[in-house]
């Protein structure tokens, strides 16, 4: 099966001369959870943005679902891409919830009763069915994003796009979020998720892509990426704690696939006799 | 942020904010005053070879000019259709168009152009800070200039959330280019909405920060850092302004120059 996503030698230029992307080449497979990371201004929203058609290549193209971006309208793209935005009031307009919820499948033709059960799903999901009825702009920031997550759901798309999308939730909503989206991936869906947060992204995804300046500076597995502490800090990025732990103890031997407290003390039980 | 200023150090830079507030209002009375096209022109005309002689960038200029461009554009094709006497150039539909209308709507498309460009004249040569002091210099209170500073400011503040929420909704499969009028008219709802809220949520956040900072505390009298000062270049601009536009009016109230859309006398 050809991957979902083909991005090949792809250049942009804002109007203002800016190069945000110099010769990105990457796939996407389908089922895959790929962590786009890097610092602010290393072209990541930008080439997201791209997934959709929000912006064309300046030069090189950009497959998705086999259409070039070029040639298909955003309208579109958006029945196989769902792009959930930074700011979710970006995306909220709706009188209620469920409203919200329903907006997208409508505009995609989908039949009232499947728009009902899709809109049913999610509001489970995401804990928000006592709100269905309330106006989603009265919510506090945290069910706000909730909401602009489970109206991009609602779409079915094949690829989800989460712009920082755990940006103002706390530790627990932050998990309740990505294990939804886990679901997701794991009922077919392919995931692309732009994260500052990198310990979230050593736990979740399945390969990590590190942009520096507009250029594609490292590909891999997390435990690849994310453990090359030199990589990391040469593009801006401060590597996870546990990471530079074993980098600065070797000689401890730990893996390096290790990315959250619970799994080092799991490890050093053991040493303490419990 | 702010709103179309380009930093320099032309003429127009250096002279006094209050000056250029009341230099704009009087070219605009003389603009008003007249119906002439070819007056109205060459004035435009001046301001635009001006403002790029002080450094304004022909982009910006234009961005002024596609703000002011639904009206300029709307107004000529209009104006036919009221204003009958000259000689008829063409009768398409029963409709006598006169080259006299023609000339008068293209003199009040370019009125309008010129006061846009006055206007924008202050901001592209003014930074906020000095556009706020010189308010409150003329007397202005201090709230009601800041009011008017931050409006202009959100300007750009509230294109650029429009332009983010059209591509949120765009990516939600939002299709704005098929259908008719009132369908692509009904299409913008979403955008508007989502534009409007969280222009009011930023409002209410902005309004929040100014009161943390103490702002609207009653019997305190304000110093400000940034202080703006009279220059004799000023006093010279100011005399050469009202000059040219004393002369100007005076031309058009005591013979009548330049009331015709047309003709010179």
């Amino acid at each position: 099966m050809p991957p979902l996503v083909v991005v090949e030698e792809l250049h942009h230029s804002f109007p203002d001369g800016w190069d945000a992307l110099s010769g990105v080449s990457l796939s996407i497979e389908r089922g895959e959870f790929l962590a786009l990371i890097g610092p602010n201004g290393s072209g990541k929203t930008t080439l997201a943005k791209h997934l959709n058609g929000l912006l064309k290549p300046s030069h090189g193209r950009v497959l998705v679902a086999g259409m070039d971006t070029r040639e298909v309208p955003v309208s579109t793209l958006a029945r196989h891409v769902g792009y959930v935005f930074q700011n979710p009031d970006h995306q909220i307009f709706s009188p209620t919830v469920g409203e919200e919820l329903a907006f997208g499948p409508r505009e995609q033709g989908v039949p009232a009763e499947e728009v009902q059960e899709r809109v049913a799903r999610e509001l489970e999901a995401f804990g928000l069915a006592p709100y269905a009825q309330v106006p989603p702009a009265v919510l506090p920031p945290s069910l706000r994003r909730k909401v602009a997550v489970a109206s991009v759901l609602t779409t079915c798309p094949e690829l989800l796009i989460l712009d920082e999308p755990t940006v103002g939730l706390d530790a627990l909503e932050q998990e309740e979020l990505l294990q939804r989206v886990a679901a997701y991936r794991d009922a077919g869906g392919t995931v692309l998720l732009i994260s500052h947060d990198l310990e979230l992204v050593g736990r979740w995804a399945s390969r990590c892509a590190l942009l520096s300046a507009g250029r594609l500076v490292a590909l891999g597995a997390p435990e690849e990426v994310l453990a090359d502490v030199e990589g990391l800090l040469a593009a801006g990025m401060r590597p996870p704690a546990l990471v530079q732990l074993s980098a600065l103890l070797p000689e401890l031997g730990l893996p390096k696939r290790l990315f959250c407290p619970e799994e080092l003390g799991l490890l050093l039980a053991p040493l303490f006799g419990s | 942020m702010d709103a179309l200023y380009v930093p320099g150090g032309s003429l127009l830079h250096r002279a006094d904010p209050r000056l250029k507030l009341l230099a704009a209002p009087l070219w605009a009375a003389v603009l008003l005053s007249y119906n002439n096209l070819w007056v109205m022109s060459a004035i435009v005309a001046a301001l635009v070879l001006l403002y790029l002689a002080c450094g304004i960038p022909a982009g910006t200029l234009k961005l002024v000019a596609r703000l002011v461009a639904p009206v300029a554009i709307l107004i000529p094709l209009l104006w036919p259709l009221f204003y009958r006497s000259g000689p008829v150039l063409f009768a398409p539909f029963g409709l006598s168009i006169t080259a006299w209308a023609l000339a008068q709507g293209l003199a009040a498309s370019v009125r309008i152009v010129g006061l846009a460009y006055l206007g924008a004249g202050v901001l592209m040569t003014t930074s906020m800070r000095a556009l706020l002091r010189a308010l409150v210099e003329l007397r202005l209170p201090y709230e009601a200039a800041l009011a008017v500073t931050i409006a202009l400011s959100y300007i750009p503040r509230l294109q650029r959330i429009y332009e983010q929420v059209t591509e949120a909704q765009l990516a939600r499969g939002l299709d704005l280019s098929s259908g008719g009028f009132r369908r692509r008219a009904q299409r913008r709802v979403p955008i508007l909405v989502a534009t409007l809220v969280t222009a009011l949520r930023s409002a209410d956040v902005l309004a929040r920060a100014l009161e943390c900072r103490g702002f609207g505390r009653k019997g305190v009298r304000r110093t400000s850092l940034f202080q703006i000062r009279w220059q004799r270049l000023d006093t010279v601009l100011a005399l050469a302004t009202a000059a040219a536009c004393a002369a100007l009016l005076f031309l058009r109230a005591r013979y009548g120059f330049g009331a015709h859309p047309l003709f010179l006398h």
